[in-house]
């Protein structure tokens, strides 16, 4: 509930539902009967924010707790923040209306890089110092995690303590030592030392960091008794694993405003430029019973009319042929409408392909991500040409007309000739249209191209890798554009000065705090926001503390480096990396988990169990 | 099938709600109440659902109310007590009943308009001055073609009757004004025309509709 001071700011701003909290589903407790307040803070706006299914996740799970209370905190958009600072009104958590400087815990769930001056933001306007040093008192706790926390150096200096992996488990062990120390009146130190033999648990503070002349790293000592290496939390079973049978329900409309169903987590694929594709391994899958159930009761919850399901690759779930079928049965007869995104035509029988056609249709997407084989192999996306065409045909003949082809720019081993590739990949798939004896009746087609720049990622074959400069990414969309001959093939390209920053952040190490400060100070903020986003603030603060951002981006590095998150055990070995890494400079792939593994050393970490092993190669 | 009109009372945090967010709420609360009704029959099929007149984004209301098409015959105590479970907090059924009249009979709308103030003599001094004018001109959002523009018009003829009272720090005007599908005024226009020679002494303004009235001044049922 808003008090009335906070209430007058919303007759000022746009999208005041924002901030009024309220919505179906969101839990309000007695103040009098819990003794934990845990304030999730999503670093950036309502919309994106409750979309996100690890909020979701995790918002559930402590307030299943009974002696604790997790409200939501959204970054809110400048015109409130205005209104905020101008009124002397802190920021505050959505289920109660109370200043979340006065909670227990604040934990911030860290997405993607351009987010990280948001965090700074939000904490100035709880009216806390954003430094940790500068925190002296036990609580609030300010705790992170999510994909970025795989190397969060860069927010080290604001962030008490980060969670490795899969947030489920690791968040009670924290709430559980925060209370024991808080009630027993314990120094911050005093927690985080202990905290620190927590698995799965990095407290930046216990951890010296020295550096070699050239701005490599030197050393990376851990003090207080503190693991020499932070191990990754994984849950262990899926199906056993805590999944939020309610969603709160949003009033306004917002990115994803659906129920979501997850099915596994991990991927077989092992393309070598994607970080999710490594981190989240191993594979552990959801038996389709139990996320056919998960996803009727939240559908049953929320009155959402769409559920979605979530992997990072649906077709590679095992039990697909199983699950969709089970799916339908409650679905249609409730007027609900199953999604299901990242879908591989391909490969799915006849009798899937007729399910799939009684629910609506969304656009078809393929994501070759390189134009030649030879860079395909390369980056180990096992895609070939003729799968593409074969599933455009396919598809063509069930009556769609457009086709989107998602592709990267700037990767590794990347030429002129592998730029030329994509135009004539869209180019094949627009002659296959025209092939076609059964493409529907007077209508033309349309391929759509996404070009994204390629940013390398830690825990990646593709880590120690240099990203491309500007100017090199900029020559090749001129190559790219003049290559298409067809007014067919469109082609979506947006050069922009973040992915430059997205590298630096990715791949940085402590020094970057400063910059990271200095920049927020100046007054960025929403970086992943064009109409926010000021390279020249940036620039200003690299420049200030004598910072080269290409020594982050476009530098190659070598196996010996010692890199910012070394000290991190993903499961994924260093030597399994180095090794996919050689053999992309060679064009040579490497199989799925499925066919043959490839023993990246994820299972060695969740008691040698990885659902790619033992199941049916299809 | 039968229409049933479903009688809502849209409060604190809830008057935040857009007209549009509120229709996706009542949906999903049909849904989650697994009431048996009428969905459009198009390749989108979605609940079939019609408001009386939609309320302006801040404005509290005790009287709205939204007209669906039942597929069976569960009685509408019941029906009003699985969508109160399924409803946020803030909106909260009132009473689902039969439709007695067409939701175009609506003529008048009466609202009760609190002026937060520290100089209340003054502001409604004021105000009597302005409403009891002989017009009232308001900038009213018009079309002119395709172009948005704001266009004097005078409303004083919309104004059915009206009340004005002081209290400890408020100024409280009751008022009848025309609502409905042929002439409709927003409460905040008029506040706006009436309070300009006072803006800067009035803190903040909470707008309270209470009734949906018809040609003859009883209540739309």
């Amino acid at each position: 509930m808003l008090s009335s001071k906070q209430e007058k700011l919303l007759k000022n701003v746009q999208k005041p539902a924002r901030y009024t909290g309220g919505e179906f589903n969101s839990v309000v407790k007695d103040k009098s009967k819990i003794s934990f307040r845990y304030a999730l803070c999503f670093p950036d706006d309502y919309e994106i924010g409750m979309s996100h299914l690890g909020m979701k996740i995790l918002y559930g799970l402590v307030n299943e707790r009974d002696d604790a209370w997790c409200e939501r905190v959204f970054a809110p958009w400048d015109d409130m923040e205005a209104e905020m600072r101008k009124n002397n009104v802190l920021l505050y958590g959505l289920e109660s209306g109370d200043d979340i400087k006065d909670f227990d815990m604040i934990g911030f769930p860290l997405l993607y890089e351009l987010s990280y001056t948001n965090v700074l933001n939000m904490l100035d306007l709880a009216g806390l110092p954003v430094r940790s040093r500068d925190r002296k008192d036990l609580t609030p706790l300010i705790v992170a995690g999510g994909p970025c926390a795989c190397n969060p150096e860069p927010m080290s200096a604001f962030i008490d303590l980060f969670m490795l992996g899969d947030g489920e488990e690791v968040t009670h062990d924290v709430i559980d030592l925060l209370k024991k120390h808080r009630d027993a009146g314990s120094t911050k130190e005093e927690f985080l030392k202990e905290a620190a033999q927590i698995k799965g648990v990095y407290v930046p503070s216990l951890y010296d960091v020295s550096y070699n002349s050239d701005g490599t790293i030197k050393e990376v000592v851990a003090r207080e008794n503190a693991p020499e290496k932070v191990v990754k939390r994984v849950v262990a079973d899926m199906d056993t694993a805590y999944y939020p049978d309610k969603f709160v329900v949003p009033f306004i409309d917002i990115v994803h405003d659906r129920a979501v169903s997850e099915i596994f987590r991990g991927c077989i694929r092992g393309c070598r430029f994607c970080q999710a594709g490594f981190i989240y391994r191993p594979i552990r899958e959801k038996s389709f019973e139990v996320a056919n159930a998960q996803s009727k009761a939240l559908c049953e919850s929320t009155g959402y009319d769409e559920i979605s399901l979530c992997s990072l690759s649906t077709s590679d779930y095992t039990q697909i042929e199983k699950l969709i079928p089970a799916m339908f049965d409650w679905a249609l007869k409730e007027n609900i409408n199953v999604s299901l995104p990242s879908l591989r035509v391909d490969n799915f029988s006849d009798e899937l392909m007729e399910e799939l056609q009684k629910v609506r249709r969304s656009g078809l997407t393929f994501a070759p991500e390189a134009g030649t084989q030879r860079l395909r192999d390369a980056i180990n996306k096992n895609v070939t040409e003729e799968e593409v065409i074969r599933t455009a045909q396919k598809a063509f003949a069930g009556g769609w007309t457009a086709v989107k082809l998602y592709f990267m720019m700037g990767l590794p081993t990347e030429t002129m000739e592998d730029i030329e590739g994509i135009a004539a990949l869209a180019q094949t798939v627009v002659d296959t249209f025209y092939r076609n004896p059964d493409k529907p009746k007077g209508k033309g087609v349309t391929v759509n191209i996404s070009v994204a720049s390629f940013v390398p990622k830690p825990f990646t074959p593709f880590q120690w890798e240099p990203q491309d400069t500007r100017d090199m990414l900029e020559e090749k969309q001129k190559h790219l554009l003049e290559s298409i001959k067809t007014k067919k093939i469109q082609v979506s390209y947006h050069e922009s000065p973040t992915s430059l920053l997205e590298g630096v952040f990715a791949r940085g190490d402590r020094k970057l705090c400063d910059v990271i400060e200095s920049a927020w100070k100046r007054g960025s903020k929403f970086d992943s926001w064009d109409e926010f986003f000021n390279f020249d603030n940036w620039l200003a603060a690299f420049a200030e503390f004598g910072l080269d951002p290409a020594f982050y981006a476009n530098r190659k590095r070598s196996f010996g480096e010692i890199l910012p998150w070394d000290m991190f055990d993903y499961g994924i070995r260093r030597e399994f990396l180095e090794k996919e890494n050689l053999k992309a400079y060679r064009s040579e792939t490497t199989p799925h988990c499925r066919q043959k593994c490839a023993a990246c050393g994820a299972a060695r970490i969740n008691g040698g169990k990885c659902d790619a092993l033992n199941q049916n190669i299809l | 099938m039968r229409s049933i009109r479903i009688f809502f009372e849209k409060k604190n945090m809830a008057k935040y709600i857009s007209h549009l967010d509120l229709m996706r709420c009542f949906s999903r609360a049909v849904k989650r109440a697994r009431l048996n009704i009428w969905y459009t029959e198009g390749f989108n099929p979605h609940a079939f659902m019609t408001f009386s007149l939609p309320l302006s984004l801040g404005t509290e209301s005790f009287c709205e109310s939204v007209d669906i098409r039942m597929l069976d015959e569960t009685p509408l105590d019941e029906i009003k007590d699985r969508l109160n479970e399924t409803l946020p907090p803030d909106i909260r059924i009132t009473k689902v009943a039969e439709p007695v009249h067409k939701a175009d009979e609506i003529a008048f709308a009466e609202f009760e308009i609190r002026l937060n103030t520290d100089n209340p003599e003054k502001v409604k001094a004021s105000v009597e001055e302005k409403i009891s004018a002989d017009e009232i001109i308001v900038e009213k959002k018009a079309k002119q073609g395709r172009k948005k523009v704001l266009k004097p018009v005078d409303i004083k003829g919309n104004i059915h009757s009206y009340e004005l009272e002081t209290g400890e720090k408020y100024v409280l005007l009751k008022i009848i004004i025309s609502a409905g599908t042929k002439t409709n005024i927003n409460p905040s226009l008029l506040i706006d025309a009436v309070t300009a020679d006072v803006k800067d002494d009035i803190e903040s303004v909470d707008i309270k509709k209470n009734k949906m009235l018809l040609e003859d001044l009883t209540q739309f049922e």
